[in-house]
């Protein structure tokens, strides 16, 4: 339940044993990797082997995934999306890896087949487009130019409702050349012309002017009719072709796409490993990586070691001024769903508390607190077991579910509070559910604003007492007292105060407790003054320490967001049920169906739209007003050589 | 209906769409960034959302102001003996503006600065804390607006 320790160290490793070494450190996702720092030393020499495959694998396998049979979402949330394997089962893989060569040639041989059928699909087409066009063309192609005469092909469009032909005789007409106009359409002609250099050269400028368009047909020798229907028997049988294609591509996706994947992915997870050896430096014999370690894990990754008889070793070394280790946060099974929230604003500082502890409670409290309904609460509870005892999901899915269970139940123990059960009215509810309710936030919101407070003022102590506990951790714990104390004590005077004045306690007359204010209020100009070297640094500090308490009173403002959210998602769901008691007429069957999707739709809606609130503005809670109280840095997140799994996931033996 | 009433129903009104405008708009140049950045960093959503989220309080506020003040004034039980005279009704809807108007131009720079701090998190996610920090400093002035309008309504005889 903290920061992981990290160590920074070098790990020396006898060449031959590199990769095994590096594979055991990869399985334990431990180490983070940097520069090795040891000047004059050069790369090592390792080869990754496959480096030429892997990239064909991965071609391969986007071309065929779309090829694959789709699996439907049922499936694949039931038995999941990778496949378990043992370490066992990995090793035989990866040391069979050279079968997929011929699968690679094959699938590189289709795809060529893939390339040409297309390219001939693509010219068939586009001849196929232009013989249409000019099919009622009764001129043979080789009769297009002869000895004396030439046929141009126009196409051009009409001019003020008079067809292409008109528009070109009329022009010609006047230039005093013999001339045949082929009319195929309003829009298409055949001018067939002497092939003198003056006609041809009338034609051209006539052409031009008129800003039109000559076609040249593919090669042939029949009339553009015959020609078509023969091209037209080659586009079908092209199509025949490609869609033998396909359904080859199918049927390699069906027997070899999941190998193909596998085989990808654990030489993906290798070539990760030689990645790295490009950061580190050789000597004769070994090769040196210098990074980041988890220390929970050392202890069992010598052990590995040991078992696998590789040389190799850890050594520490010392840490640099201004060096930070990167950022790790590990807690046990109960907390780690609300790690989800920390790791969202990013990791603590490396010597700051893990918040996820402190978090975790008022997370749960205030999301119920914004969401304020039994139904919705279980709503979420229902589907989030569904998803962790019917469902096969990764690891953060179930996390997630997890953390969903709870602010479920939260949401459900709050709404039973408040009186919220899908925005039914509180005053059609049965007795016993009248019975537990404590607020009416619609009719009285004021003691759920006050409670909204009292919440915020609570959590803000709770993170001046966690600062100190932090100072403390760090041997620092005078300087936490008097740097929170003082704040500690006008707090919870404050408080006393409050009580006093409403007469809910009586310990201390309401005067000795405003005076032990001031005295909260002068230690804290004392504790705050005393950091100062000189006498106007200290009254400096002693004055912000004093402007310090517009903070606290905006942080505390802050949490009458709870009641807001609360007061939406009851006033939606109303609306809600308004609107289907509108719809609904009790002689018309159509208007139970109309209410009835009304109903589940507006309350999908209202509950999709207030969860996603909740969860925000939960989470901002956390971030501004109780973060800020006793996180100081903003951690780098650690980024351990890992395997990252996608179609496999090694089981442990 | 009494003018007095009436003008509870309009402070109420104010504070709250004065409110929600602040927000739609800050939320709105905020997501306008954020969209960019997940176009290229589509893991950094979950990040931009809440960035987007910051200058949706003010709109939070506006309500929370909007219920205060149908509340404190008696018009939310639904009593239909209730009666509020002119110079009252001006009263709540003049106690309202300080959360309408702050919300509005605070929910407006808000969104601006979380807009200019999603920038900052796409170039390092570690910025995150300060990103927060930076746009939550100008929603202090819409928390101060709660805190006067609170005080005015309380203040109301």
């Amino acid at each position: 339940m903290s920061v992981v320790p990290m160590q920074k160290v070098r790990l020396s490793v006898y060449g031959p044993d590199v990769n095994q070494a590096l594979s055991v450190i990869q399985k334990a996702g431990a180490l983070e990797f940097k520069p090795t720092e040891m000047r004059d030393l050069l790369n090592p020499e390792l080869e990754f082997v496959n480096s030429d495959l892997l990239p064909r694998i991965q071609h391969a396998v986007q071309f065929l995934v779309p090829y694959a049979p789709k699996v439907s979402l049922w499936k694949s949330l039931r038995e999941g999306t990778r496949d378990e394997i043992t370490e066992a089962e990995l090793l035989q893989k990866k040391n069979n890896i050279d079968v997929v060569y011929p699968l690679v040639e094959d699938f590189e041989r289709l795809q060529v087949e893939f390339a040409e059928v297309n390219e001939k699909l693509r010219v068939l087409e586009e001849q196929h487009g232009l013989l249409s066009v000019w099919k009622s063309l009764p001129i043979k192609f080789t009769e297009l130019n002869t000895k004396l005469t030439k046929t141009t092909l126009i196409q051009g469009k009409s001019f003020d409702d008079n067809s292409l032909a008109k528009v070109v005789e009329y022009n010609l007409e006047q230039k005093d050349i013999p001339f045949t106009i082929t009319e195929v359409s309003d829009e298409a002609i055949a001018l067939t012309y002497s092939n003198a250099s003056a006609s041809v050269s009338v034609i051209d400028e006539m052409i031009n002017s008129l800003n039109l368009e000559t076609t040249t047909l593919p090669a042939g020798t029949e009339t553009p009719e015959v020609e078509f229907i023969a091209v037209s028997e080659k586009l079908a049988s092209t199509k025949g072709e490609l869609a033998l294609l396909y359904d080859q591509a199918e049927h390699f996706a069906i027997t070899h796409l999941r190998q193909l994947q596998v085989v990808g992915e654990i030489l993906s997870w290798q070539k990760d490993r030689y990645d790295v050896v490009n950061n580190a430096v050789a000597t004769r014999y070994t090769v040196v990586f210098d990074g980041w370690l988890n220390s929970n894990k050392q202890a069992s990754i010598e052990a590995e070691f040991a078992k696998k008889d590789l040389a190799a070793t850890f050594s520490n070394l010392e840490i640099v001024e201004d060096e930070q280790p990167p950022v790790d946060i590990e807690n046990n099974s109960f907390f780690r769903p609300f790690e989800a929230v920390t790791r969202l604003y990013g990791m603590p500082g490396y010597r700051d508390l893990d918040p996820t502890v402190f978090l975790a409670a008022f997370f749960f409290l205030f999301f119920g607190l914004s969401l304020t309904d039994v139904g919705y609460g279980l709503f979420l509870m229902t589907v989030s077991l569904i998803v962790l005892t019917l469902f096969k999901v990764t690891e953060g899915t179930r996390l997630f579910a997890k953390l969903l269970l709870f602010v479920g139940f939260s949401t459900v123990l709050v709404g039973a509070l408040f009186g919220g059960y899908l925005g039914i009215d509180p005053a059609m509810l049965p007795d016993s559910l009248k019975a537990i309710q404590l607020f009416d936030p619609i009719g009285n919101p004021l003691p759920v604003f006050y409670l909204a407070l009292g919440l915020g003022v609570f959590q803000v102590m709770v993170g001046m007492l966690v600062k100190i506990y932090s100072e403390y951790k760090q041997g620092r714990l005078m300087t936490g007292v008097l740097d929170q104390g003082p704040w500690f004590f006008v707090f919870c005077m404050a408080v006393l105060a409050l009580g006093t004045a409403i007469d809910y306690v009586s310990f201390l007359p309401m005067e000795t407790v405003i005076n032990l204010i001031y005295v909260g209020l002068v230690l804290v100009v004392l504790s705050a003054g005393r950091k100062g070297d000189t006498i106007v640094v200290k009254i400096k500090d002693s004055l912000s320490a004093l402007y310090d308490s517009i903070g606290y009173f905006s942080d505390i403002l802050s949490y009458s967001r709870l009641l807001a959210l609360g007061l939406a998602t009851t006033a939606l769901a109303f609306a809600v049920n308004m609107i289907a008691g509108m719809v609904f007429n009790k002689e018309s069957y159509i208007s139970y169906i109309l209410a009835g999707l009304v109903l589940i739709i507006g309350h999908m809606f209202t509950l999709a739209v207030n969860t996603l609130g909740a969860f925000i503005h939960s989470a901002r809670l956390q971030f501004v007003e109780f973060f800020g109280k006793f996180i100081v840095g903003t951690g780098r997140e650690f980024h351990p050589l890992t395997r990252t799994e996608k179609h496999i996931t090694v089981k442990d033996e | 209906m009494e003018i007095g009433i009436a003008l509870v129903f309009v402070g109420a009104a104010i504070t709250a769409v004065l409110g929600f405008a602040g927000s739609a708009i800050g939320m709105g140049y905020a997501g306008q960034a954020a969209a960019g950045v997940v176009g290229e960093k589509p893991n950094l959503f979950g990040k931009m959302l809440l960035m987007q989220a910051l200058p949706g309080s003010q709109g939070i506020y506006g309500l929370v102001g909007a219920f205060l003040i149908l509340s404190f004034s008696g018009v939310l039980g639904g009593d239909a003996s209730l009666a509020i005279d002119t110079a009252t009704g001006m009263k709540y809807l003049f106690a309202g503006l300080p959360i309408g108007i702050a919300g509005l131009i605070s929910g407006i720079y808000q969104g601006i600065v979380a807009a200019s701090g999603v920038s900052l998190i796409a170039k390092d996610e570690s910025n995150m804390g300060r990103a927060i920090v930076l746009s939550v400093m100008v929603e202090t002035w819409a928390i101060f607006g709660v805190l006067i309008s609170f005080i005015l309504l309380i203040s109301i005889v």
